[in-house]
């Protein structure tokens, strides 16, 4: 029986030939060819959405065994203390303001009772008479001066804390007079005019911390007192560098067990992160504050910050995130209040 | 070899599938990396439309129109060669005027460098100028000091336009027009040559008695010749409150040829660091009040309080201002006869973003910067700033030039914002300013010119070609060719001058008027408010004393009209107090108004 042609064609099973062979190779790399930058797309894709997002932080080395004198936490469980609850009526508060150590706590929490009252001058008298009592103690000296602030007796603060810097040279006490000097800041005229008074009033407040940081680099205050001073300055003027590395320490500074209070961490933490923002680089600016949600989840500035559209973070210089003008609260209760 | 035809078409279609998979797939994973990057929002976002600006390019035509000229500049005593480009920096003015009466508003150009002649370019009526300045007896100015101002006015109200040269370290000069196209030097006959540092001027008439009288303001204290320099303790002594300048000048006009400084008997001898004086009634109360936009620190405002004498009324109507005033000038933007002040500032992103003011008049005697909110703020190191409607749609546009010291590629800004805010640096000795070499300060930045988009204004210096990057100083706006649209003489310092046609691609309608004021008046009208009434809208416009840093522009008045095809009335109140109305005047023309035969 002869086949015809067509009969092969229906009957016979195919049998790939060479030539089929190499078609058949060729579709094959055709197909890989097409698919692969699909691919390559498909993973790259997965792997940003899937990366992690938090990188670690790039923070200054600390030497082994700094002591919480090195961090200027040394009597940090006193500040902790809280006050009393009804000072006014304590009948051990003297009728008049002491200078007496033993009544220090009882009399910064009765001069600020006074202040909520509306006696300011009572309220202010026994509060510098705690400040007075014990002139090494940041949060009595801190209570007197916010005082003074907020009742916008700023030549009150920069007399009494010059002064109280011609006899001593602690830090706790440069601290003070160097905070004076920002808050003098609220003097100047409304920003955008009176940049150049405040400026000057932060470059005598960074002169001062200078001087605390050359003989105490590790003073947690200090450093983050300083870098906050940095991180208003107008980008062109160099100082977010300076900034930088004075919130990296204050940040590799919170994670050291010490007796300071976690209200502290995220405040580090965003300041640190404002820097990247203040200077256009809005990933690492979110990543310093993924680092701080990873250490306090539930801060709720932090979680301000990331709500913060990247495109808006991009020029902060001139906006109201650390830009120019905006005033700094320079309580130091941050350190050791409680609560976030 | 040919595959059959289902085959091939099944993968055609895979292969549309796979393409279309992966299309999908890149569009996801570039959606997905734009959302996590924001970039739609920076792509899309929030460009403006520019479809509904108007439509008019500049044209650079200085050359063709035989102005190109090059502004020299003063050189010092070289104790002070280390911050010589800052003290050399001003110095470039320019002053419109009809001064030969042939009915073409011709400029004075002044040039500030040792013997460099300034110019008076006379308007040939073709498009082109010619320098006349040596046979007007105007142009050797700069033998001894530099010339740093000029303002036409008319102080013997003879119909001829008058010069006074304001110079630095030598007296100033008054140049009487003899109406045969020749200039007298009456500084001495007249006593207004003072010798101080100034570098402003303005011509008005503070006390309503018909003439005119000059209100100088000066910079540099005058016992310092700054070509001979016996210390180099001359500049302000701080950055923000500098209050050691040299006093400023008021001569009020006898009216016998001479004048009296009268500044420190009313008060006004300001020690700002003035850089621009201005005029305008603020309150309507028919008097014309002081603007002195002063270096340095606070502006000053002086109420005109009627009878000859000032008050200083700052305090109260004004915030505190720390910023750097350059310029002022004032404009109506409401309708209601209460202007608006714009002043020239510093912005520098990086180092110093103070913003430009304009101040919104109150009506109540006080005023608030709406700059920010109206989106005119930020311009550069602003110099002149003119208020002007380009297109005659009855909108007001902002010019605004820009640029400090356009030199090499390093940048003063660090030194200077170190230097300022160093605590207690002696800042007003110039040998404590680290040396500026050939640093450029906020050089080579384009001009600004805002116009207005629904209740926002923004820049489109741009698209409307006005994109030259030299250190603008005086800004002159004039309708040179009497078409109705204004153009731009700007004097650049140490550069060319440049004149720019207006080209609007819509032409609409406009009424210009020229006031020749009699009686109580002064014959310039200068203070004259004109409120015209038409299609339903107020406008108001006053005559103007020669406000804008460094310039005059042209006295006349161009009411811009879009497409209104005639006005309902137009009402003058002359500087006597004098009102005047008329409604039948025909549009698209200049017309001349005299006071006492207005009204119909």
């Amino acid at each position: 029986m002869r086949l015809t042609s067509s009969d092969r064609k229906i009957s016979l099973p195919s049998i790939p030939s060479a030539s089929s062979k190499r078609r058949s190779r060729l579709l094959l790399a055709v197909w890989l060819l097409l698919l692969m930058p699909m691919l390559l797309l498909l993973v790259s894709g997965v792997y940003l959405f899937l990366r992690p997002r938090v990188q670690a932080l790039s923070l200054p080395r600390l030497p082994a065994h700094l002591t919480e004198s090195d961090l200027g936490l040394a009597n940090w469980h006193e500040y902790q203390q809280p006050l009393p609850p009804q000072p006014l009526s304590d009948p051990h508060l003297p009728a008049t303001p002491q200078v007496d150590s033993s009544l220090a706590l009882l009399e910064d929490a009765a001069g600020q009772a006074l202040l909520t009252t509306g006696q300011v001058e009572r309220g202010l008298a026994y509060l510098q008479a705690a400040a007075q009592s014990d002139p090494e103690n940041l949060r009595y000296n801190n209570d007197y001066r916010v005082a003074l602030r907020d009742h916008q007796r700023y030549t009150t603060e920069y007399t009494y804390f010059s002064q109280l810097a011609q006899h001593t040279h602690s830090p706790n006490v440069l601290i003070g007079l160097a905070l004076t000097y920002v808050d003098q800041m609220r003097s100047c005229p409304t920003p955008p005019d009176g940049l150049v008074c405040q400026a000057q009033e932060s470059s005598r407040s960074i002169s001062i911390l200078d001087t605390v940081l050359a003989a105490h680099p590790y003073n947690v205050v200090a450093r983050f007192a300083r870098g906050l001073n940095h991180l208003y300055w107008p980008n062109l003027m160099g100082h977010l560098p300076l900034a930088q590395v004075d919130l990296q320490y204050a940040v590799a500074l919170s994670k050291l067990p010490s007796a300071m209070s976690s209200a502290f961490a995220p405040q580090a933490y965003m300041a640190l992160g404002d820097v990247f923002a203040k200077d256009g680089q809005v990933e690492k600016a979110r990543n310093v504050w993924l680092n701080g949600k990873a250490v306090v989840s539930d801060s709720s500035m932090l979680d301000s910050r990331l709500a913060i559209a990247t495109n808006q973070l991009v020029n902060e210089e001139n906006g109201p995130l650390r830009g120019l003008g905006v005033f700094v609260d320079t309580s130091l209760a941050i350190f050791w209040k409680t609560g976030r | 070899m040919k595959q059959p035809l289902a085959k091939k078409t099944s993968r055609r279609q895979m292969f549309k599938q796979i393409g279309q998979a992966g299309l999908g797939l890149a569009t996801i994973t570039v959606i997905g990396l734009a959302s996590r990057n924001n970039w739609l929002e920076s792509v899309f976002g929030q460009a403006p439309s520019l479809s509904a600006l108007p439509s008019f390019r500049l044209r650079e035509i200085s050359r063709q129109a035989k102005m190109a000229v090059t502004h020299q500049k003063v050189l010092l005593d070289h104790q002070i060669d280390n911050v010589m480009p800052w003290m050399s920096s001003v110095g470039a003015a320019v002053s419109a005027a009809d001064y030969n009466n042939d009915g073409l508003i011709d400029i004075f150009v002044s040039s500030s460098g040792r013997n460099a002649p300034c110019h008076l370019f006379r308007n040939n009526g073709d498009g082109t100028f010619t320098d006349v300045a040596e046979q007007a007896g105007i142009a050797h100015l700069n033998q001894e000091g530099g010339v740093m101002d000029a303002v036409w006015g008319d102080f013997n109200n003879d119909g001829w336009p008058d010069l006074y040269i304001v110079k630095w370290s030598a007296p100033n000069r008054l140049f009487r027009n003899n109406g045969d196209g020749t200039f007298t030097d009456i500084t001495t006959s007249s006593r207004t040559g003072y010798r101080g540092n100034g570098n402003a001027a303005i011509w008005f008439d503070y006390n309503g008695d018909g003439l005119l009288d000059l209100y100088i303001g000066n910079y540099f204290r005058p016992e310092n010749d700054l070509w001979h320099l016996h210390t180099t303790r001359i500049f302000h002594n701080d950055f923000e409150h500098a209050r050691n300048g040299g006093p400023n000048v008021l001569y009020r006009n006898n009216g016998d040829g001479t004048f009296t400084d009268v500044a420190h008997e009313l008060g006004v001898d300001d020690t700002g660091w003035t850089l621009d004086v201005g005029a305008c009634d603020l309150f309507q109360t028919g008097y014309m009040d002081l603007y002195l936009a002063n270096d340095f620190g606070q502006d000053i405002l002086y109420k005109n309080n009627g009878d000859g004498t000032f008050t200083n009324i700052t305090a109260h109507a004004l915030p505190i201002d720390t910023r750097k005033g350059m310029s002022v000038d004032f404009a109506d933007l409401e309708g209601d006869g209460y202007p608006s002040i714009y002043v020239s500032n510093i912005t520098k992103s990086g180092y110093l973003v103070e913003g430009n003011f304009l101040w919104h008049n109150n009506r109540d005697g006080t005023f608030t910067d709406h700059a920010p909110l109206l989106g005119v703020d930020k311009a550069g190191w602003s110099w002149g700033a003119k208020f002007v409607d380009l297109d005659n749609d009855g909108e007001m546009e902002i010019i605004v030039l820009n640029g400090f010291v356009s030199a090499g590629p390093g940048d003063y800004w660090f030194e200077l914002g170190t230097m300022a805010t160093t605590p207690d640096l002696v800042i007003d000795d110039a040998r404590n300013w680290p040396p500026i070499g050939d640093k450029s300060i906020s050089g080579y930045e384009q001009s600004a010119l805002f116009v207005k988009q629904d209740n926002r204004y923004i820049n489109i210096a741009e698209q409307a070609g006005l994109t030259d990057l030299y250190d603008g100083r005086g800004l002159c706006l004039a309708d040179f060719d009497n078409d109705g649209l204004p153009e731009l003489f700007v004097a650049n310092q140490g550069q060319p001058f440049q004149l720019y046609k207006n080209e609007p691609v819509q032409r609409n309608h406009w009424l210009g008027l020229r006031l020749i004021g009699t009686g109580r008046s002064n014959r310039d009208a200068i203070g004259a408010r004109l409120t015209i009434s038409a299609g339903g809208r107020r406008r108001v416009k006053w005559v103007d004393p020669g406000s804008g840093f460094a310039s005059q522009s042209d006295r006349r008045l161009i009411f811009g009209l879009g497409t209104l095809t005639h006005i309902d009335s137009l009402e003058i109140r002359w500087p006597d107090g004098r009102r005047e109305t008329t409604s039948n005047l025909p549009i698209d023309r200049y017309h001349t108004l005299k006071e006492g035969e207005v009204t119909q």
